[in-house]
Formats: structure tokens, sequence, C-alpha cells
């Protein structure tokens, strides 16, 4: 099961984060921030070596101890953060198809998100929305 | 000897060769074993496999043993199963092959085929003998028989005769050679056939999985024998890959008895975990785990340390050591995770010692690659703190107690010893550092620092900034709070830059608790300002920054200065106009300045205050350099040198803040333009859309935003806007600050300065940048007069009020006296009155008499009535003026809008006398219409020459011979005295003379007229005018010529003016006029 998403700009400044469950305390918001925020480190160094832009790259090599994390990169550098938790049942079992597919949908969602023409690229998804179609997608899809 | 050697054949992995038998002559094979052991190994051979698989080159080993027909050999050991059966013979003689050999031969055949082994060769070991090369060759040769014999199909080649290399080493080589080729040859094949079967087995086998009975640790050593042999051959990558297939197969055994019912061998690994040795990263296989495994009594520690030890020695081989750093962390976490999974017993903190030696023995082996080795010591870091906390090492953690020194002795016991008497071995320096604080924590530090060092090296920031912030803690913890704040800051700088604003948040709650000692009131007011924290949590820091700023700055004689910006955000800053519309000295000028408040509650600000600069060209030119904003640099450049007066007119009045800011350029519209592009002949070739500016779109941001703004110098706050005691409500705040100048010049705002609580200052150099300002001139007194009411024009003749002002400019005026301008300097003031009233008359005759109208109106420019009342005509002479006007009527209303009022008398005079002029003024009383007192409006003029002198008298008559006028006929006029709708014929002016004897009887005058057309036509004009007769003298007179004179209007009356006749129209015509 996933336990979070996050949209990092091409700046990699968060733009959107969200986690589902019961540990929505400050605590863990945080500790999800600090488990995307490094992982950037890796995701830019597949993205350095790697050729192709929209690859999605497997888990990221640090912090995996409880949880594993996987990146996708669109063609804007919009890169979108699945995590998902290694200790969980169904989340230790997952398959990277299944991690592609609910990155695919997560960037569709993030297309629409930014369709709208009041949004301003680069700042943060305020929009209720998207927050809420991304938690279904962290529930049930994964 | 070493073929009969059996201990050898037990040791497994590398010491692994293959097994060949040799039957027949031993002690033959044994002078040859030497040279043959040497050079099997000595090139390398194509080994080709069935299934498509490729095709590899390997180098063989062999050892020998001899052949024991009574042994027999477990079918699915492929290690101590021999691979290859060699007959070895040196008998020449045919006879005594046929006595005694053949026998032997055929027995060992036999046993071959009883245990269906197709994989054998026969050699045949010929001394050369130089005496017999001139003999015939025989018929016949042994090794001839014996493959006439023996040899069944395709099995021909497997009988081989070689010449003895130990007795004629120089001829013996080619036949040598080809028998080594052979036998290497013949090796894999019979690999081929053996491992094939055995894949078909251990398939089999792995099928049989989900089979209760079946176990795991059974089929890992069987699987294992393939990659034994895979590595005996050096085909170690295959080797790993076997290994990574039970690995693969564990893994998801482990997972799976998480959801479904668990198989029974894996409870084996459920067992409590009592040793956690560290890996050893060597070919060497690892025989104490490996015969716990067959024992089947590892634990889960014990097979996965056999088994990456495995795979790392086949990478090692491959030469691939960051493939193992990075298997290294992967199996450090599943391990973890299955441990878990499968919730195996241990003491606290063996898995983790467990993780940090696997990560510290991978370390060594991957030197050379430093981007593996960051996360290596990454984990090893945090292993060694989760085991520090375990056993009370942290800094500031009590002493450890009894139970916790105990745990340091259990985790040292499990690590068991190390193997080398190496002093640097992980497993040494653990054990040392779990013995007390001091050595722990400089491993520790040791551990992070080189973490840090190494992440910072391959570019891994955020990593490094994470260790950063755990060294923080624990530094913060030894009390070395210094060097905590630097990584903090360090840290909180680049998540600021990146915009994680929450974890800058939590980083700076970080800070100010590490630096709490140090009574950081300035982060305690910034995290108060943070508008991302809870307000609970900026309550507190609020309190806490009040709190530090009573404490510790109180005994400070000047106050602390800190940067605006992380507290206060100024919104506009505004020069309020002056009342005159400049700005003078010794009065105020008023700046209005409206910012943001990001604390959390009221805060007491002693001053507010802008900073005033004496503006120049040259100054501002000095000062932007120190901004190193481009954008800045640029205006300068473009501005040019202008002269001091014009200066001001650059000065801004008013800003917003927000104008400042860079504009997001994802705003700018995009200049794109379609375009039609045309081909020589002038047709259409392309249409294109084109975004012109692409430096626009392509413009790289300017990454000194990022850059911290310095705290901004503190200026002289001499000349200044200020305003004392405030309060300052969190949010938008909007202040009115004065400041009186007391020079001229031109003076632009600078640093903005808010005091808080008499001690923290907070200064802004936003305006610093932005040549906003104004100019104060000296003014002297000044008296104006003033119209109370501008639009209204002054009224002569009525009461109105003015205003007289006296400005005292920049002087101070104590007294002012007024005195009578007329006495000493007369100081003219034009003012324009407009009368109330204009009056105009006219003289009206009718016949000798005579009548005067006079109209009364007002031109007052703005609206304004005047009620009239007693108008009056007084005439000088003894001419008395008879009232025709209206005697009811008691109130006239002359308004301003354009009413006029008309009044009239009657000259009475005698009319035959002619009159002299005479002056006569009209007067009338006229009064405001709200106002009670009357004022009086005289209006003198003179009335000259108004006796009627002549009168003309016209009469018109029909033409001769006709009753009627009518149209297009020729009538009579008659003037008398008396003189066109008319056409006058013939005459149409003349000259009469009057006489003045002949009065009474006129001058008559006829003239010829034909009215045009028909109907009541006006009689014609007629208008008696002067004769002067041509002068004689030309000196006298101007002119020569007689010429007219007009009468005065009340000279001369047309008693016929209103007269008119009646025309009828034409008689009809008889006849046409042709001719016409």
């Amino acid at each position: 099961m996933a336990v979070c998403v996050a949209v990092i700009g091409k700046d990699n400044s968060p733009l959107y984060i969200g986690g589902i469950g019961n540990d929505c305390s400050t605590d863990n918001e945080l500790s999800r921030q600090w488990l995307v925020h490094t992982a950037l480190d890796a995701l830019e160094e597949r993205l350095a070596t790697s050729s192709s832009i929209n690859a999605n790259s497997g888990n990221s090599t640090a912090h995996t101890d409880l949880r594993d994390l996987y990146g996708y990169v669109t063609n804007t550098r919009i890169k979108l953060v699945l995590v998902t938790s290694s200790t969980s049942p169904s989340g230790s079992n997952i398959r990277d198809a299944e991690v592609r597919t609910a990155l695919r949908r997560l960037h569709a969602l993030y297309a629409d998100a930014i369709c709208n023409p009041f949004h301003l690229p680069g700042d943060q998804i305020t929009s209720v929305k998207f927050d809420k179609q991304v938690k279904s997608l962290i529930l049930n899809n994964v | 000897m070493k073929g009969v050697d059996s201990s050898q054949t037990n040791k497994e992995g590398m010491t692994n060769k293959p097994l060949i038998t040799c039957a027949g002559d031993w002690n033959l094979f044994c002078t040859l074993e030497a040279p043959l052991v040497a050079a099997i190994p000595q090139d390398s051979c194509e080994w080709r496999r069935s299934y498509g698989r490729t095709t590899k080159f390997v180098y063989l080993d062999a050892s020998f043993i001899k052949y024991n027909p009574d042994k027999v050999y477990p079918e699915y050991n492929l290690l101590k199963r021999p691979i290859f059966h060699i007959y070895w013979t040196d008998c020449m003689d045919i006879e005594f092959y046929k006595t005694h050999l053949r026998e032997d031969v055929e027995t060992w055949f036999k046993q071959l085929e009883k245990n269906n082994i197709m994989d054998w060769m026969v050699v045949l070991v010929e001394t050369y003998d130089i005496r017999k090369t001139n003999k015939l060759i025989p018929r016949t040769t042994v090794l001839d028989k014996i493959k006439g014999e023996f040899a069944i199909k395709h099995t021909e080649d497997r009988f081989i005769s070689v010449i003895n290399p130990i007795k004629s080493e120089a001829r013996s080589a080619d036949s040598w050679r080809g028998l080594i080729a052979k036998l290497r040859h013949f090796i894999l094949v019979g690999y081929n056939k053996v491992l094939n079967k055995f894949e078909e087995y251990m398939r089999e086998q792995r099928e049989r999985r989900n089979d209760p009975e079946w176990d795991f640790c059974k089929y890992f050593i069987l699987q294992e024998q393939l990659a034994f042999v895979l590595e005996m051959l050096g085909l170690y990558e295959e080797s790993l890959v076997q290994y990574d297939e039970l690995d693969a197969l564990f893994s998801q055994f482990v997972l799976n008895s998480n959801i479904t019912e668990s198989p029974k061998w894996l409870d084996k690994f459920k067992q409590p975990i009592t040793s956690w040795q560290a890996i050893r990263l060597t070919a060497v296989v690892p025989q104490h785990l490996r015969e716990l495994i067959i024992k089947q009594k590892a634990s889960l520690l014990d097979f996965r340390s056999y088994l990456f030890q495995r795979q790392s020695a086949m990478l090692l081989l491959t030469y691939k050591p960051a493939e193992i750093a990075s298997r290294c962390l992967s199996t450090v976490h599943n391990t973890q995770l299955e441990l878990s999974l499968l919730n195996a017993q241990s003491i606290d903190g063996a898995p983790a010692c467990w993780a940090h030696l696997a990560c510290v023995e991978t370390l060594h082996v991957c030197e050379s690659c430093t981007e593996m080795q960051a996360p290596l010591l990454h984990n090893a870091k945090d292993k060694l703190h989760e085991l520090g906390k375990l056993c009370g090492l942290l800094p500031g953690c009590p002493e450890p107690s009894s139970e916790q020194l105990h745990l340091v002795v259990m985790l040292s016991a499990g690590m068991g010893d190390s193997e080398t008497n190496n002093k640097i071995s992980p497993t040494v320096r653990l054990k040392e550092a779990l013995c007390s604080k001091t050595t722990f924590q400089q491993y520790y530090l040791e551990l992070a620092e080189l973490a840090m060092g190494t992440y910072k090296h391959i570019g891994r920031l955020r990593f490094a900034r994470q260790i950063g912030r755990d060294l923080a803690a624990f530094y913060s913890e030894l009390g070395e709070t210094s060097k905590a704040v630097v990584f903090l800051v360090d840290a909180l700088r680049s998540y600021e830059e990146q915009g994680w604003m929450d974890l800058a948040a939590q980083t700076r709650l970080e800070l100010v608790a590490a630096a709490k000692k140090m009574k950081d009131y300035e982060r305690c007011a910034r995290i108060a300002s943070t508008v991302e924290l809870e307000i609970l949590v900026r309550h507190f820091y609020f309190e806490e920054m009040m709190k530090s700023i009573k404490e510790s700055l109180s005994d400070k004689q000047k106050a602390v200065q800190t940067e605006l910006n992380d507290c206060f955000q100024l919104i506009s800053v505004t020069l309020l106009p002056s009342e005159r519309g400049i700005y003078i000295t010794e009065n105020k000028v008023q700046v209005r300045l409206v910012f943001e408040s990001l604390l959390p509650k009221d805060v007491a600000c002693t001053q507010a205050a802008i900073c005033i600069d004496v503006y120049t060209e040259r100054q501002t030119e000095k000062q932007t350099p120190v901004k190193t904003s481009k954008t800045d640099l640029s205006s300068v450049g473009t501005q040019s040198p202008k002269k001091s007066d014009d200066v001001s007119y650059n000065l801004v009045k008013s800003i917003k803040l927000d104008d400042l800011k860079p504009k997001d350029p994802l705003l700018n519209p995009m200049h794109i333009i379609s375009k039609l592009h045309y081909k020589e002949d002038k047709t259409l070739q392309k249409a294109t859309v084109e975004c012109l500016n692409q430096k626009i779109t392509l413009k790289r941001s300017d990454s000194s935003k990022y850059r911290k703004p310095s705290a901004p110098v503190r200026s002289n706050y001499e000349l200044s806007f200020s305003k004392n005691n405030i309060i300052i409500h969190p949010g938008l705040n909007d202040i009115v600050l004065e400041y009186v100048p007391t020079k001229c010049g031109t003076f632009k705002l600078g640093l903005v300065s808010l005091t808080i609580e008499e001690k923290l200052e907070f200064l802004s150099d936003a305006l610093l940048n932005i040549k906003m300002g104004y100019e104060v001139v000296t003014q002297g007194v000044s008296v104006y007069l003033n119209k109370v009411e501008p639009k209204k024009d002054l009224v002569a003749g009525l009461e109105q009020k003015m205003e007289l002002v006296v400005t005292n400019g920049s002087s101070k005026l104590e007294e002012v006296w007024l005195t009578c301008p007329w006495l000493e300097t007369v100081m003219e003031v034009p003012l324009h009155f407009t009368p109330p009233l204009l009056a105009t008359w006219r003289l009206l005759t009718s016949n000798t008499r005579k009548f005067v109208n006079v109209t009364v109106k007002s031109v007052v420019a703005h609206l304004v009535s005047f009620v009239l009342s007693e108008p009056k005509l007084e005439c000088d002479g003894n001419i008395t003026v008879s009232d025709l006007n209206p005697k009811t009527c008691r109130s006239l209303l002359v308004s301003s809008d354009g009413t006029t009022v008309s009044f009239m008398w009657e000259l009475l005079k005698d009319p035959l006398v002619k009159a002299g002029a005479m002056k006569a003024t009209f007067s009338v009383q006229y009064q405001l219409s709200d106002d009670e007192q009357s004022r009086s409006f005289l209006c003198p003029f003179d009335i000259q020459d108004y006796t009627t002198l002549f009168v003309i008298r016209t009469k018109l008559e029909p033409g001769k011979g006709s009753d009627f006028c009518r149209a297009s006929q020729v009538c009579c006029l008659h003037l008398t005295v008396q003189r066109t709708m008319w056409a006058v014929l013939g005459r149409t002016a003349g000259v009469i003379t009057m006489d003045s004897s002949g009065s009474g009887t006129g001058q008559c005058v006829s003239l010829d007229v034909m009215p045009l057309v028909a109907g009541y036509l006006p009689l014609p004009t007629v208008r008696l005018s002067k004769y002067i007769a041509a002068s004689k003298d030309p000196k006298n007179d101007t002119s020569v010529h007689p010429r007219l004179e007009p009468f005065s209007p009340g000279q001369v009356y047309h008693a016929g003016k209103a007269k008119q006749v009646h025309v009828l129209a034409p008689t009809p015509k008889e006849h046409l006029d042709i001719t016409a």
C-alpha cells in the first residue's frame, strides 16, 4: 500500500505532498517530507545518468528500512514520488507494473490539476479535487 | 600422491575440481599425472551447451582418483561424482593384450555400461623407440584391437594413443596436445550431459516446493551444487544467477508467509537468533554456515549471511565491488524486514549489530567506489546510533544501567571473535565502541563525518544535510552547541533555498532547541513568524522571544539589530502629499507605512522609523554596487545624469513592495505571431506560428535570489521619519510617520526600522534600491486676498466677503498686525467688479410724440436675482416725463439668467419746438431677493436730435387706366416728403429742398413702381437723408462730391411704414406672345 505521494517541481521544491492513513499527525507528515526530500538525491542521480527522461526509476536506495520509494519524471522535469510501506503485507509485495500504473495515473491527475487556468505553474497545488483523487489513488489502486 | 588423497575431495567450493577416475595401469598414470594436471588448465576450451545456451570458453581443472568399481556415487551429487573415466595402458604387445589386458578392459567397460556411464576414454601410451622407426608399421596395434572390440558408433575417437612425454619429450608434443584437447572436450561433453540431467532433477524438485514435505534447505544445497560447478568452470556470473534464484525464492516464501500459511520448513528460520557474526567477504566458502544449513540449524541471519557472502564471492571474482555494496544495503534492509515478518526472536540490537557489521565489512571491499560508500556509511552510522541508544551510550543519557551493560556483553558475545587478529576489524571496533561512551562517540562521529563528507563528495547534498541534522542533534546533546548550529544553519539554508518550508520550519525549531542556551531571540522571532507552523508553537516561541529579549538584552545599551523581512512584510510606503503641494522646511512631512506583522500577537513597538538620506546622483551610484541585483545595475546604467532641479521628478512618491518583486516570467505573454511564407513566385509556401523573442522564455532565472540578504547596517537615524510607542497588531498595520525638515534639498527614504521592546530592532533595506523621496524648499511669508466663493463674480454695490490669507511659510510668526495699506507701501491687488445691472435705452417716435424705453438686465456671471422698485426717469430742462409704467406691479425681478425688465416713459414736449440735447437719468431701486437693504441704480444718458423733422407719407396709386394695383403693372408711388418688392422705375432717388418758410405743406415726389408679385405688399422703404451739396472750397471739406448724411432716428417719422397695399395678380393674357 502506498503511504505517500509527492509532486516535486522542476526546481525541486515540493508542489504537493499527500499522505493517508492515521499517521497524519505532524510528526509523520514531516518524516515523509524528509524521506521524499532525500529521495530527490537518488532521483536526480538517476536522471543525470539515464538519457530517457520519462524513465521510471525504481527504489531509491536510502531509507528503505520501512519504505520503498518510486520515482517518475515527466517531460517537464516534474518529479512524482510514490512511497510504499515495505512493512505492510501489501506494500512489500507490490509489483513494478502496479507502481508504474499508479504513477502514470498520478501523472494524469497532475496534468488535470495544472490545467486549471488559475493555477500558476510552479505554485503549490492546493486543489481539493486533486488531493481527493490522489488519496483515493493511494487507497484503492495501489 | 594427490590422486588418492580422498580428504581433498571433501573440500568443496573453490577447491572443487572435476573428478576423473583412472583405471588400468595406475603406475603408468602416476608418472603422467603431474604433467596432465598442469596441462589441463593451461588453455581454454569451447563449451557448447544444449538448449541454445551461449557457448563459453572455460578453463578446466581436474583431479584424478583411482577407479574403484565398488564405490557407488550418488547420482545427484555433482561434486563427489566423477565426471570422466580413463583407462590407461602402455601395452604394445598384441599377444599380451589378448591374454591379459582384454579381460580387464572388458570388465571396465561392463562396469561403466552397468552404471550407464558414457563418458570414458581409453589411452594407449606408447614409448617412442627410434629403433623401431625403420621397421614396418605393424598391421594392427593394440589400440586398433581394443577399438575394434569395444568401439560402438561415434565412440571411435575415444580411443587415443599418445607418445609418452616423459620418455621422449620432443616427439610426444603433438600427440600429447591432442590428448589434452580431447580430454578437455570430453570432460565438457560429460558435464553437459550431467548438468542437463541435474537441472531437470532440480527443476522437478523446485516444482514440488509447495509440497508440505519439501524443504528449502535441502533444495538450497542441491541447487548450490550447480553454482559450485559453474564457479568451478569459471562461470561466476552464472553461478551468481543460481544464488540469486535461491535468494528470490526464499524472499518470496518469507513474504508470502505473511499472507498465506507458512510452510513447515520456514519455522526453522524462526528460531531465536544467537549469533550475529560479521560477514566475511572472501571467496572462501564459509563452511560452518553451510554446515548449519545442511543440518537445518541455520537461523535467518546465518542463512542470509551465507547467501550474501556467496553472492559477494561471485561478484568479487567478477570484479564488481560496487554491486556488492548496493546488494549489501538491500540485503540488510530485506533481512531486517524478514526478521520482523518471521518474528524471529533475538536480543535487542542484534539485527542492528549484524547490519552495522555487514555495512562496515562491505565498505572495506568497495573502497574504490565512493558513490556506494556513502549509503553504507550512512546505514552503519544509523545502526550504530540505534545500538548506542539501546546501550545508553548516547550523549545526554544517564550512565548505562546494569541491564544495558549486560546487553553490551550479550551483543559482544553474539558477534563472536574476529578471525583475524586485525586491530581495525569492524567487529573489534564495534566491540570497543560499545564499551564506553567516549569510544562510542568517537566512532559515531567518525562514521557520521565520513558519511557526510562522502555524500558531499558524490553530490548527494540532501543526504549530507540530513546527516548534518543528526550530527547537530548529537553535538547539541554533547553540549557543543556551536558545532550543532553550524550544521543546522547549513541545512536550514538549503531547505529554504529549495522551498521546503515545512522542513525549514522544523530545522529552525531544532536550531532554537540547540541554541536555547545562546538565547537566540532572532530565531525565536523567526519561528514565531513562520506561517507554516501551528499557532500554539508560534505563541510559545513568541513568548520565548520576549523572554530572551528581556533577559539577555536588558543590560545592553543599544538595540540589537536583525532582519525585518523575517517577521514583518512591508506592503507599501507612500509619501503623503503636502497641503501646499510642495514640502517646505519647518513643516511636517508624512509617510504612510503599511506592513504586515507575522508575529502571532500584539507587540509594543517603541519606535518605527524610516531613515532619510540626502539624495544625490552620485550617492545612488555608490549604493547600487552594494546591492547585487542585476536589474538595479541596468537601471542605473540607462539613467542619464540630470540637473538637480529635475531630480525630484525622478523620485517615486509611493511604492508598493509587491511591484519590486521580479515578475513571474510565466505570466508574461509570449509574443507569438503568425507568419505567411511565400515562394519566389508569390505562391504560399507555408504558414507558421512563431515566438519571436526566445530570450524571454529561455532566460535563466537569477540565482541571486537564493542568497540570504545580510542584515542591513543601521545608518544614521538623526534624520528620520518616526513614530513612537505604537502597538503592532498581527496582520496589516497602517501607520503614519512624521518628520519636520529643517533643511532644503532632495531627500530619499532609506532603511526602515521597527524597534520592539526597546531592544530588538528590525531593519529592512527594501527601500534603498528605490529612488523614493521628496524635495524640500524654504518658503517666505505670503499674504493672499481670496474670494470666499471663487466662482462668483464680485458684484459692485453689494457687500461681499473676502478672505485675507497670511501664510507664514517656513518661518515662524509670533504676532501678525494688519496695517492700513494706504499708509506706507501700497500693494495693488487687481479686483474686477461686475456692475449688478445693465440698462439700455431707446427713443421711440410716433409722429411727433417721443417715448423713452429703458431695458434693465443683469450680467453677473453667477445667478443672482434683484428685486427692482421705484423706477424713475428724470430729465433736465423743462421737459416733463409722463410715466407709462404700470403702477400695480410691485416687484419686478431681474435675474442674471437673461430676464429683462422694460420701462416706458413719454417725453412731453412741444412738438413744434426743436429741442436741443437733453440729459436724462434713469434710476431704479434694487435689492437682493434675500436682502432687506435696497440700493439705487442710476443710469444717466443723453438724448439728442429727438425732434421729428420730417414725416414721410407715401401713397400708391395704380397705373393709369386701371383700378387696382396689379403685379407687373406700373403703379405710381407718391411720396410726400416725403418719398423694393417694388421695382422703382425711372428715378430711384431725388433731391428735394425743404424751405423753412414753406412749412405746413410738404414736398411731393412721384415715382413709378411696379409690384412684381401679387398679394398684400408693404410699401417700398423710403429713406430720408440730409443732402450735403458738393463743397466749393476744396480746403474746407474732405469731399468734393455731394454726399448723404442720415438723420437721427427720432428726426424722421415714417407715417406709412406699416402700410400695405393690395396687389392683384396680373390680368390673364388673351393670346400668347409668340415672339417673347
